[in-house]
C-alpha cells in the first residue's frame, strides 16, 4: 500500500483527489470502486489520527486554548475540501443541446448521490472533528455533505435561480396548456430547493425559506395571473354553469399537480391564490345567476354553486341575503294571492269559509306559509346541506314574512294576526267537529314550524288557550295525546312557563274527573243522569263570570249543585266556588216525539236547560214569568229563548222578532216536536256579541299580560343595577322579552311611566333611574 | 521496527582441524597473536603456554591438550563496533549475551537503542492511539465517576484530555469549597471548562464574594447553576447577566429575600434561559412594570414569597409551557386562576406540590378546563374536590386531549383519605375525555382499595394503553 | 448468486467472506456498501481494508459474527450508554494481550463500530481505575513528561476534587 505520508497535507490531498473526482462524477459516469473508496477513507483517517495525536502531545498547558484544551485534526482538510468544491461546481458546464433545466438536474442529481458518498468517506472526519467544532460553538463548520449543499447553493445556485425558476414555471404553464412536460424535471428541481434550505441552527430540520422566497412566491403570482386569464375569457365564451364545472375541474388538476410536486406548504397558499381568482372575482357573475337557477329550481346546479363558493365562505354571504329575500318576495307574493281569490271569493257572493278575522280561512293561511317554508327548507337541505348560512337565511326569511304579510298585517301599525290565524287553525285539526277531509293536510308538525317562527308568542298562547278551554269543557278534543303532544312541544320550543296554564287547566280537568265521581255517589240518578261537574281555577281559564248570566236553579236540578258544592267545600276550605252558567251544556231527553218514536235528545245551554224544565210545569209562560223563574239578564234571556222559537219548539204569540221581549208575550212548548234528527243542537243559534266580546276580551289580556310582564322585567333589572341609564335599561328588557313577544318601545316607555306613578322607580336626571325600594 | 544485527565475531582465531564438542572462552590472552596451525609457532607457543598475562589469565592456550575444542574466541578490550540489544527481549533471539554485557557499546548505539525501544513501546501503548479514543475513555471513566484528578498527573496528554472533563460538572461540597475557589480564582481559563455549577451542598460556608467569582470565572459555558442556601446576594446575583450560555437556573434553595427586579435585570439579556425556580425566600418587588423576562424561558418553578399580585398584574412570557408550584403561602385561588387564565392554554406541564396553604379544597378543579393542552400533571389531593373527573371539570373538547402523565400525591392529612373516587376516573376514561392518558402515579394515601372494580378497570385500561397505574407512598 | 458475500480483505492480502449482516455491523462498510450498491448487492462484494492485519481483522469479524443478530440501541441516552457494564461474551472477547485489545479497538475506531470500540474502551477504563499515576505509566507505557514542580503545581490545583 502506498499511502502517503501521515503527516503530509499535500500529499494526502493530492492521493485523494483523483477518488473525489471519481465520486463526485467528473469522469463521466466511471462507477466508483470500494478500493478506491476504501483508499481515499483511510488517507482521511490516517490524516485525522496522525495529526491529532502528534498536535496533542505537543500541546501544553499553558497554551491551551480558552474552550478546550486537545485540538483535533481536520480543519486543514476541510478547507482543501471546500476549495475544491467550489473548483468542482463552477467547473460544471452545460451541453448545447440541453436546457438549463435539464442541465441543472442532471448534474444536481448526480452531485446529490456524490455528497453522500463523500460524506462517508469524509466519516471521520465527519464523526470526530466536525462534531467537535460544532459542539464547542463553531457552527460554520458542517458534516461534508451539508458543505456539499451550501457550496452547491453559492456556485451554481445563487447565481442561476432566476433562470431555473422561470424555466421550471414554464414548464408547469406548458403543462396546464395541456402540452406533454416532463414533470421529472420540475419536481426534481423544486426537490433540491428544499434540500437547498438549510437552517444552519438545526441541520436536521428542513428548511424551506429558499424553496419559498425563490419559487413559491413567483410560482404563486404566475399561477394567479393564469387563471385570471383564462376565467375572465371563458366567461365571455361560457355561460356561468359550465364556467362552474371548468373551475371544478382546474381547481382538481391543480391539487393534484401540487400533490404530485409541490411541497405541502404552498397547498395551503395555491388554493387561496386560485380561490381569489377563480371565485372571488367572479362571483356577481355567479349571484346574478344565483335567482335564475332559483327560479328554475335547479337544485344540482344550485348545489355546484354552493359547493364552488363555499371553499371561499366569505362569498357565501351574500348568496344567503340574496336568498332570503327571494324567500320573501315569494312568500308575499303567494300570500297577496290568497288573499286576493279570498276577496274576490266574498265579492262574488259566493259562500266563504267563515273566518274570524280578514277574509282569509286560517287553513289556507297557514297552509301557504307552511307550503313556502317547506319548499325553500328542501332548497336549503339539498342544494346548500343544511349550511347554517342559509338556514339562516331561511329562518330571517320566515320570521319576517309569517309576521309581516299582506294578511297578517295589513295596515303597518296593527298588531300581527299571525298568532290568531295559528290558534284557529289548530283548533281546526284538534277539534273533534271538524271533517278529516278538512284537516287532511294539518299537522302538529306544521303548527310547530310557524309557531317557532313567531314573534308575539304570548298572544298565540292566549289565543291557543281559549280555544283549548273550550274544546276541553265541551269534551271535543279528537284525541287527548295529541293534545298533550303539541302542550309538550310548545313546552320544549319554548319554556315551562310557557304552557303553565294550559298544564294547570289539563289537570283541573283530571280533578273534575275525581270530584264528578264523588258526587255520583252522593246523588240519585232519576233526575240528573251523568252530571259532569268541572272545576276549573279562575286564573288560568279564560272564562269570566259574568253577572249577566246569573240564573236560579230548577229545584229539582238543585240537588247535584248543592252536593258539589258540600263536597268540594269540604275537600278545599276557602276555596270560592263560582258558577259559570255561561258555558257548559246540558242534553235533555224530551218526550215530545210522536207516538211510537225515541224521545228526541235537546242539547242546550244552562240557560235554556232552566227554560224548559220550567216548562215541565205549566206549558205557557210570558215572558216576563218565564224571566223571573229562570233569572239571568234580559238580553240573554231573550238570545237563549230565540232558538227555541226559531226551531219551532217554543210557540211564540204574538209572532214576531219585535214581541220577542215583551212582557206579555206568551211562550208555549208544543206537544209533539217535528224533527228530522233526533238530536237536536239549540245551542248553536244563540246569537251574542260574545265573539266579538272574546275578541276584544283576548287582545286586552294579552296587552296586560305584556304589561305586567314588562313591568317584572324592569323592576328585576332597576332591583339589581339600582341605577339605570335610560337606554341601558331598554336594551337590557328588550332580549328578556324574546321569548315571548317583540315589545314595542313605546310599550316599554309607557310602562315606565307607570311604574314612576306608583312610586316603584323615580327619574333622578333626563336620562337617568333609581330604585326606590 | 528496528533492525536485530547479528553478532559479528571478531578475533576469531582459526580453528584447528581437530572438533571438539565446546567451545572455550578465553579472557585477553596473547593467543590470538601467536597462533597457528603451523608446526613452526609450536615452540613459540609453548613457550608461551606456561605464562600467564598481566591479568592473571592463562597466557597461553595449548592446543594439542585441547582436543576436543572446536573453536576459540578470544576477546580483547578493544573497542569494538558491536551493536546489538542490550538485553534479550525474547527467548528466541539469538543474542550475545556475554559480549552485550561487556562491552557496554559506544554511546550513540546505546541512544539508538533506547530510542527504538521508545518506539515500540510507545507503538503498544496507549499512546499510540487516537486522541479521540482516549477522549472517549475518559468519557467513560467520569460516567462512572471514576476520572479522579490524579490521572491528570500522568502526562501532559491525560491533563490536556482530562482536564475539561474534570471541571465540567464539579462534585462541590462545604470541605473542598474553599480549595475550589482558590483553583479558580488563580487561573484565568479553568472556569472555562465549567457548564454544571451545583451549590445545592454549600451551606454556610460560602460568601457571597466567593459565588461571585465562580461565576464570573465560569461564565463563558456555565449552563447550569444551582443557588446555594446562603450566600446568594446581590453580588451573585448581578454576576449572573454574563453567564450568556445560561440554560438552567435554579434558586430553589435560596434562603435570603431577593429582589426582584435585580433577579430580572441580570436575567433579561440571557437568550439561552430556559428554566427558572423561584427561591422559596420572599419576594421583594416593586414595580410589576419594570420586570420583563428572558426570551426563551419556558419552564418556571414558583416557589416562596410570590403572591397572588405577582399572578395577576405581571405579563408571562408566552414561551411558557411548564410551571410548577410549591411551597407558595401567598397564593390562592385568585392568583392561580389568573395565571391560568394567561398561560392555562399553552401550558404542557404543570405541577401543583402540597404545601400551598392559600389554596382551598376545590382550587384544583378547573385545571382541565384551563389547560386543556396538559401532557403531564401533577396534584395534590388535597386541593381537588371529588368534582375533579365529573364531566363539568373535565370537558370534552374538540381534539383529543393529550394528557399522557397524571401524578396525584396527597399530604395524608385528614379528609384527603375519600376525596378522590377511583369510580370517577374509571368514568372518565371510558367515557373518552381523557384519550392519551397512559400513566397514573398516585399515592396509598388516596384510599383507593387496589381490588376495587374501580381501580381493576383503571388497572386494565391503562395496560391496554402500555401504561400503568402505579399506586406508591 | 444465492446469497452474495461481502469478501473484506486484510491489509496483509487475507481474505474474509462473511454475510452482508455481518458487515454491516461496521458503519463504514455499510455506507459503502449501500452507495455503491443502491440496487442491493447482487454478487459478491470485494471491501479492503487497508489499515487492518490479517489476525485483528479476524477477531473483528468474529466478534461481528456473533453480534449479527444483536440490535445497538441507536443514539440512547449516552450516560446509560457509558455507565454500562460491558457484556459477559464481549468481556471474555477481549480477554487478550493488551497490544491485540489495542489493535481491536483501533480497529473498531477506524471500521466504525461503535459498540465494539465501546466495550474495548470500558475494558482499558477497567485498567485504568484506581491506580495511581506511576502504575498507570507503567501499564500503559507513558513517559511523564511533567516536571517535579509541575506535578506539585496541577497536585495543589485540583486538590479540590481529590475524594475525602
Amino acid at each position: 500500500m502506498s499511502f502517503p505520508s501521515a503527516s503530509d497535507l499535500n500529499a494526502t490531498w493530492s492521493y485523494i483527489q483523483p477518488g473525489l473526482e471519481f465520486i463526485l462524477g467528473a469522469q463521466g459516469d466511471q462507477g466508483v470502486t470500494s478500493k478506491m473508496y476504501m483508499n481515499c477513507y483511510t488517507a482521511v483517517y490516517n490524516y485525522c489520527v496522525n495529526k491529532s495525536r502528534h498536535g496533542a502531545t505537543a500541546t501544553s498547558i499553558a497554551a491551551s486554548s480558552e474552550n478546550n484544551s486537545y485540538a483535533l485534526a481536520g480543519a486543514e482538510i476541510y478547507n482543501k475540501l471546500d476549495e475544491y468544491l467550489i473548483q468542482f461546481i463552477r467547473g460544471l458546464s452545460k451541453e448545447a443541446n440541453e436546457s438549463f433545466l435539464e442541465f441543472y438536474v442532471r448534474k444536481w442529481t448526480r452531485f446529490t448521490i456524490g455528497a453522500g458518498y463523500m460524506n462517508n468517506v469524509f466519516d471521520y472526519m465527519n464523526r470526530y472533528w466536525v462534531q467537535k467544532e460544532r459542539s464547542d460553538g463553531r457552527r460554520d463548520v458542517y458534516d461534508v455533505n451539508t458543505l456539499s449543499l451550501l457550496k452547491w447553493k453559492s456556485e451554481m445556485f445563487n447565481g442561476n435561480a432566476d433562470t431555473l425558476v422561470s424555466e421550471v414555471l414554464t414548464l408547469i404553464q406548458k403543462q396546464r396548456d395541456n402540452e406533454i412536460v416532463d414533470t421529472s424535471l420540475v419536481s426534481t428541481a423544486i426537490k433540491s430547493l428544499v434540500f437547498l434550505g438549510i437552517d444552519t441552527q438545526d441541520l436536521k430540520k428542513p428548511n424551506l425559506v429558499v424553496y419559498i422566497n425563490y419559487f413559491e412566491h413567483k410560482f404563486l403570482e404566475k399561477t394567479g395571473e393564469y387563471y385570471s386569464r383564462e376565467s375572465a375569457q371563458y366567461l365571455q365564451d361560457h355561460n356561468v354553469v359550465d364556467y362552474m364545472k371548468k373551475c371544478e375541474s382546474r381547481l382538481a388538476e391543480e391539487i393534484s399537480r401540487s400533490n404530485n410536486y409541490l411541497e405541502e406548504h404552498t397547498k395551503k397558499h395555491l388554493l387561496d391564490v386560485l380561490h381569489v381568482v377563480l371565485i372571488e372575482e367572479h362571483a356577481p357573475e355567479m349571484y346574478a345567476q344565483f335567482l335564475t337557477l332559483l327560479e328554475q329550481n335547479e337544485t344540482e346546479h344550485i348545489q355546484r354553486m354552493y359547493k364552488l363558493l363555499y371553499r371561499l365562505p366569505r362569498t357565501l354571504d351574500p348568496l344567503a341575503d340574496t336568498l332570503e329575500q327571494y324567500i320573501k318576495d315569494q312568500a308575499a307574493k303567494a300570500l297577496e294571492k290568497i288573499k286576493a281569490a279570498s276577496e274576490t271569493a266574498q265579492s262574488d257572493g259566493k259562500p266563504v269559509k267563515r273566518a274570524a278575522s280578514g277574509a282569509v280561512d286560517p287553513k289556507t293561511y297557514i297552509n301557504t306559509l307552511i307550503s313556502v317554508y317547506n319548499q325553500y327548507n328542501d332548497v336549503v337541505v339539498q342544494a346548500f346541506s343544511k349550511d347554517t348560512r342559509f338556514i339562516k337565511a331561511l329562518d330571517n326569511a320566515c320570521r319576517h314574512f309569517m309576521n309581516k304579510n299582506c294578511i297578517a298585517t295589513p295596515t303597518p301599525k296593527s298588531s300581527c294576526k299571525t298568532p290568531e290565524l295559528l290558534a284557529k287553525y289548530a283548533d281546526a285539526f284538534l277539534r273533534g267537529t271538524s271533517k278529516e277531509s278538512d284537516t287532511v293536510d294539518m299537522s302538529p308538525d306544521n303548527l310547530m314550524v310557524v309557531f317557532k317562527f313567531l314573534n308575539d308568542k304570548d298572544a298565540f298562547e292566549e289565543y291557543y288557550r281559549r280555544s283549548l278551554a273550550k274544546r276541553l269543557i265541551n269534551g271535543n278534543s279528537k284525541s287527548d295525546e295529541e293534545e298533550e303532544s303539541i302542550l309538550q312541544r310548545l313546552q320544549e320550543e319554548n319554556s315551562i312557563e310557557y304552557t303553565s296554564k294550559m298544564t294547570k287547566m289539563f289537570s283541573d280537568m283530571k280533578a273534575s274527573e275525581d270530584l264528578k265521581s264523588s258526587v255520583k255517589e252522593h246523588i240519585s240518578e232519576s233526575v240528573v243522569k251523568d252530571f259532569n261537574p268541572l272545576t276549573l281555577a279562575q286564573s288560568m281559564w279564560p272564562f269570566n263570570h259574568l253577572a249577566d248570566y246569573e240564573l236560579k236553579v230548577a229545584p229539582e236540578l238543585q240537588d247535584p249543585f248543592d252536593k258539589v258544592v258540600e263536597i268540594y267545600g269540604a275537600k278545599h276550605n276557602g276555596r270560592q266556588l263560582k258558577w259559570l252558567w255561561n258555558h257548559g251544556r246540558a242534553e235533555l231527553k224530551a218526550n215530545l216525539a210522536r207516538k211510537g218514536k225515541p224521545p228526541f235528545l235537546f242539547t242546550v245551554s244552562n240557560v235554556q236547560l232552566m227554560i224548559l224544565v220550567a216548562f215541565n210545569k205549566k206549558n205557557t209562560y210570558t215572558f216576563k214569568e218565564l224571566h223571573s223563574v229562570v233569572g239571568t239578564a234580559k238580553h240573554i234571556f231573550e238570545a237563549h229563548l230565540l232558538p227555541f222559537t226559531k226551531y219551532k219548539l217554543i210557540d211564540q204569540s204574538p209572532v214576531g222578532a219585535e214581541f220577542a221581549g215583551n212582557d206579555d208575550t206568551t211562550f208555549t212548548l208544543v206537544d209533539e216536536y217535528k224533527s228530522k234528527k233526533l238530536r237536536v243542537n239549540f245551542i248553536s243559534a244563540i246569537k251574542t256579541n260574545e265573539t266579538k266580546t272574546e275578541e276584544d276580551e283576548a287582545s286586552k289580556e294579552i296587552d296586560e299580560t305584556r304589561r305586567n310582564y314588562l313591568s317584572a322585567c324592569i323592576v328585576r333589572i332597576m332591583k339589581s343595577r339600582k341605577t339605570v341609564k335610560h337606554n341601558e335599561l331598554i336594551n337590557e328588557v328588550l332580549p328578556q322579552t324574546l321569548s315571548r313577544f317583540q315589545a314595542k318601545i313605546i310599550d316599554i316607555k309607557r310602562v315606565i311611566d307607570q311604574l314612576i306613578e306608583k312610586q316603584y322607580i323615580q327619574r333622578i336626571d333626563n336620562n337617568t333611574y333609581e330604585y326606590l325600594s | 521496527m528496528s533492525q536485530i544485527q547479528k553478532p559479528v565475531k571478531s578475533n576469531k582465531r582459526r580453528p584447528k582441524k581437530v572438533r571438539p564438542p565446546y567451545k572455550r572462552y578465553v579472557y585477553k590472552s596473547n593467543f590470538a597473536n601467536g597462533n597457528s596451525s603451523d608446526e613452526e609457532f609450536e615452540e613459540e607457543d609453548q613457550a608461551m603456554m606456561a605464562a600467564k598475562d598481566p591479568y592473571g589469565n592463562y597466557k597461553d592456550f595449548d592446543v594439542k591438550s585441547n582436543l576436543n575444542i572446536r573453536s576459540v574466541y578470544v576477546l580483547t578490550n578493544q573497542e569494538s563496533s558491536y551493536t546489538s540489544k542490550i538485553w534479550p527481549r525474547s527467548q528466541f533471539e539469538k543474542i550475545d549475551v556475554l559480549r552485550c554485557c561487556i562491552n557496554n557499546g559506544n554511546s550513540e548505539y546505546l541512544k539508538k537503542i533506547e530510542e527504538a525501544y521508545q518506539i515500540q513501546q510507545y507503538e503498544e501503548s496507549l499512546m499510540n492511539f487516537p486522541v479521540e479514543v482516549i477522549v472517549r475513555i475518559f468519557e467513560i471513566l467520569l460516567a462512572q465517576g471514576k476520572l479522579k484528578p490524579k490521572f491528570l498527573r500522568v502526562c501532559k496528554l491525560f491533563y490536556s484530555l482530562a482536564l475539561p472533563m474534570i471541571y465540567s460538572r464539579p462534585i462541590l461540597r462545604a470541605p473542598n469549597f474553599f480549595s475550589f475557589v482558590d483553583t479558580l480564582s488563580n487561573s484565568k481559563t479553568i472556569g472555562n471548562h465549567i457548564r454544571e455549577l451545583d451549590l445545592s451542598y454549600i451551606i454556610q460556608t460560602g460568601k457571597n464574594a466567593f459565588v461571585a467569582k465562580l461565576l464570573k470565572r465560569s461564565r463563558k459555558n456555565l449552563e447550569m447553576f444551582v443557588a446555594p442556601q446562603t450566600s446568594f446576594g446581590l453580588g451573585p446575583l448581578i454576576a449572573l447577566k454574563n453567564c450568556e450560555q445560561l440554560k438552567v437556573l435554579d434558586l430553589s434553595l435560596v434562603s435570603e429575600t431577593l429582589n426582584l427586579e435585580e433577579l430580572f435585570n441580570s436575567i433579561r439579556n440571557l437568550h439561552k434561559l430556559t428554566h427558572l425556580s423561584f427561591p422559596r425566600s420572599s419576594i421583594e418587588v416593586n414595580n410589576f412594570k419594570s420586570i420583563s423576562w428572558p426570551p426563551q424561558l419556558s419552564y418556571l418553578r414558583i416557589s416562596g414569597g410570590i403572591s397572588d399580585d405577582f399572578l395577576s398584574e405581571l405579563t408571562f412570557p408566552p414561551t411558557i409551557t411548564q410551571m410548577e408550584f410549591a411551597h407558595c403561602p401567598s397564593i390562592s385561588d385568585l392568583g392561580l386562576r389568573a395565571v391560568m387564565n394567561k398561560l392555562g392554554s399553552k401550558l404542557t406541564t404543570l405541577k401543583v406540590q402540597y404545601p400551598m396553604r392559600g389554596l382551598k379544597m376545590n382550587s384544583l378543579d378547573s385545571v382541565f378546563i384551563y389547560c386543556p393542552n396538559l401532557r403531564v400533571l401533577e396534584i395534590s389531593v388535597d386541593y381537588v374536590s371529588n368534582t375533579f373527573f365529573d364531566e363539568e371539570n373535565l370537558q370534552y373538547i374538540d381534539y383529543p386531549r393529550p394528557l399522557r402523565t397524571l401524578y396525584i400525591n396527597s399530604s395524608g392529612s385528614l379528609g384527603t383519605t375519600t376525596k378522590l373516587d377511583p369510580i370517577d376516573l374509571a368514568v372518565a376514561l371510558n367515557e373518552g375525555r381523557l384519550p392519551m392518558l397512559k400513566n397514573i402515579q398516585c399515592t396509598a394515601k388516596l384510599g383507593w382499595d387496589p381490588k376495587s372494580d374501580a381501580v381493576n378497570y383503571i388497572v386494565d385500561e391503562l395496560d391496554e394503553r402500555q401504561g400503568g397505574l402505579y399506586i406508591g407512598y | 448468486m444465492s446469497n452474495p458475500k461481502v469478501i473484506v480483505i486484510s491489509s496483509d492480502d487475507e481474505k474474509f467472506p462473511v454475510d452482508p449482516k455481518v458487515a454491516e455491523k461496521s458503519l463504514l462498510m455499510k455506507n459503502m456498501i449501500n452507495d455503491l450498491n443502491p440496487d442491493g448487492l447482487q454478487e459478491d462484494f470485494e471491501i479492503p481494508t487497508p489499515n487492518v492485519r490479517a489476525n485483528v481483522l479476524a477477531k473483528v469479524l468474529e466478534w461481528c459474527e456473533h453480534h449479527k443478530n444483536t440490535i445497538f440501541p441507536d443514539d440512547d441516552d449516552e450516560d446509560a450508554k457509558k455507565s454500562a457494564p460491558v457484556e459477559e461474551w464481549d468481556k471474555n472477547f477481549l480477554k487478550v494481550d493488551q497490544e491485540m485489545l489495542y489493535e481491536i479497538m483501533l480497529a473498531a475506531n477506524y471500521l466504525n463500530i461503535r459498540p465494539l470500540l465501546d466495550a474495548g474502551c470500558k475494558m482499558v477504563a477497567e485498567m485504568i481505575k484506581g491506580k495511581s499515576p506511576e502504575e498507570l505509566r507503567r501499564i500503559f507505557n507513558i513517559v511523564n513528561d511533567f516536571s517535579p514542580e509541575e506535578e506539585a503545581a496541577i497536585r495543589r490545583e485540583n486538590e479540590w476534587a481529590e475524594d475525602r
